[in-house]
């Protein structure tokens, strides 16, 4: 007797980066993604501002490796209580 | 020359009259005038003696008054400079705690203004550092740069759990 995994939903899943992402990249990143989450729907934008890398946002949580973020902590080490 | 004792008699009775008469009405008046006027002169001088002593007996008291005043003064201006001088004591002594304070709290604000001045011209420093840092980085990655900075995020993208 055989159990049929239930349909679900896919996850929805944006991907930015600061270029656009080449093909085998997006396929490399939905294969990485769909592992873990199943069915996945991968939307990728570009945001120049994020200067380099990528940020992934799965549902409600945020996945930040842009250089913009990097040098954000880089900011708030140097001046921890600062007003930018 | 014969000597006439009737006339000489006569003289001597008219003498004898006069001089009654003379010590009745003369001289008596005289003596009398002169032992009142005697009389008022010991009276005036005693009484001039005795106003001369009373005189001194005032300017006595007078001075020892004067003298007493003089030590009363002396001990009252004594006693003000003391207390003039305690007063003194204390008001600088409240003034250099007061001044105290107030450098302590000057000094307290500085230091507080500095920290805060510092912590700003850190905060635009590294605002500066991190938007020239972007702006460079922007500028200076190349295509293939950006590529392997991605594809080194993959890794580390397949090692963190999403679900």
């Amino acid at each position: 007797m055989t159990k049929t995994k239930p349909a679900t939903a896919p996850v929805f899943v944006t991907v930015a980066s600061a270029v656009p992402l080449t093909p085998a990249e997006l396929a490399t990143l939905a294969d990485l993604l769909s592992r873990q989450l199943g069915s996945i729907t991968l939307k990728p934008i570009v945001k120049p501002q994020l200067v380099a890398g990528l940020t992934l946002t799965v549902t409600d949580r945020t996945l930040d490796l842009s250089i913009k973020h990097r040098l954000e902590l880089l900011q708030h080490q140097l001046a921890p209580h600062a007003q930018s | 020359m014969e000597i006439e004792w009737t006339q000489i008699l006569i003289q001597m009775v008219n003498f004898g009259l006069i001089v009654v008469v003379l010590t009745k009405l003369v001289y008596k008046p005289i003596v009398k005038i002169l032992s009142q006027r005697t009389d008022r002169i010991a009276s005036s001088q005693l009484d001039a003696d005795k106003t001369r002593q009373q005189n001194q007996t005032t300017s006595q008291a007078a001075q020892a008054e004067l003298l007493k005043a003089k030590q009363t003064a002396e001990q009252i201006i004594r006693e003000a400079q003391k207390e003039a001088r305690a007063d003194a004591a204390k008001i600088l002594a409240e003034a250099k705690i007061q001044a105290k304070k107030q450098t302590e709290t000057e000094r307290q604000q500085s230091q507080a203004e500095m920290k805060a001045e510092k912590k700003s011209v850190l905060g635009k420093l590294a605002t500066l550092v991190t938007q020239t840092t972007a702006q460079v980085l922007q500028n200076a990655l190349s295509s293939k740069e950006q590529h392997q900075i991605i594809a080194s995020q993959l890794k580390i993208i397949k090692g963190v759990r999403f679900d």
